[in-house]
């Protein structure tokens, strides 16, 4: 079940009263935002390195927030900025640049030639209508507690592990943790049009994965 | 002289004929349209040939499920805190005795 924030009574990291309470010593104000943030923090941790150091890097990072409290400036939101923060220790870490990422890196050039369905399975131009030769096969024959099975899901979590980190951290704060896209591209320094394909690539290259094992078990 | 047109995010229509839509170009944009990223023009397209192509249709299912199957995938990390946070929490206290206006300056 997806857990949908409660408007009427804002997340830590949303509420502006948050930054001012913890630049004015309130403790409580802090711990509400980290428990709040580190699980996400974690989870996107954790597409780059092993759990321990994850670990290592969520803890760097909100000693890091502590101690830039006072020079964080505003331009992006509070959830952005710590993201960020973290995302620039986790990829130093894991031996990867920090900066902006080149346009190569972001799946297009050597994604260019993988299309999100194997070309052939369409057929020959035909004016209108369907021209898939191999149509996919529907999944909702199977009942839904069968589809969310753990065997499901731990194909999908094995398709989001082998996606180039690219694709893979948009589609952590996209798909996981439901991020809205203009929040995945602040925290990520990419555009809007890079945010989406990156996404969309990583969706296809999911839901291959998940058609595959339906197709065999059928 | 006219300057080079600048970049946009999208061009206005991706999709120049409607009538000749294929399949394999409908699967490239569910992102798009899931994310209400397409024009008017573009949008009705697709909701056109979705009428008319099962094919499509069960795709663009099979990426909605494969969206909630991701979601449910990832819905395990452990919540317990950090290790350093009773030592991080003293430190944000220890703000309190600094002058007041600290938080303001910027």
């Amino acid at each position: 079940m997806v857990v949908t924030p409660n408007i009427d009574d804002p997340l830590p990291s949303s509420d502006p009263t948050t930054l001012d309470a913890i630049r004015g010593g309130d403790s409580a104000a802090f711990e509400a935002l980290v428990t709040e943030l580190t699980p996400g923090l974690r989870g996107l941790a954790r597409t780059y390195v092993a759990n321990a150091l994850a670990e290592e890097v969520v803890q760097e990072t909100w000693a890091a927030v502590v101690k830039s409290l006072d020079s964080f400036e505003g331009r992006s939101s509070l959830k952005t900025w710590i993201y960020r923060i973290m995302l620039n220790k986790v990829r130093t870490l894991a031996g990867r640049e920090s900066k902006i990422v080149p346009f190569a890196a972001l799946g297009l050039a050597e994604d260019g030639a993988m299309p999100s369905v194997e070309p052939e399975r369409f057929g020959d131009r035909i004016l209108q209508g369907s021209d898939w030769v191999l149509p996919p096969t529907p999944w909702t024959d199977t009942p839904s507690e069968e589809i969310e099975s753990n065997e499901v899901l731990s194909i999908v979590r094995d398709a989001i592990d082998e996606l180039p980190s690219s694709q893979r951290e948009v589609v952590q704060l996209r798909d996981v943790q439901q991020w809205p896209a203009a929040d995945v591209c602040e925290a990520l320094g990419i555009t809007a049009v890079n945010q989406r394909v990156l996404l969309h690539r990583a969706r296809a290259s999911v839901r291959s994965k998940v058609e595959e094992y339906y197709d065999t078990a059928a | 002289m006219t300057p080079p047109p600048e970049p946009t995010d999208l061009p206005n229509d991706l999709i120049d004929n409607p009538l000749a839509l294929r399949c394999v170009e409908v699967v490239e944009l569910v992102t798009h349209y899931l994310d209400d990223a397409l024009d008017a023009h573009d949008r009705e397209a697709i909701q056109r040939h979705l009428d008319g192509c099962n094919g499509c249709t069960i795709f663009f299912a099979q990426i909605r499920v494969t969206m909630e199957l991701t979601a449910a995938a990832g819905r395990h990390e452990p919540a317990e805190p950090p290790g350093n946070l009773a030592q991080l929490s003293m430190l944000v206290a220890q703000r309190k005795a600094m002058p007041s206006n600290r938080s303001e300056r910027r």
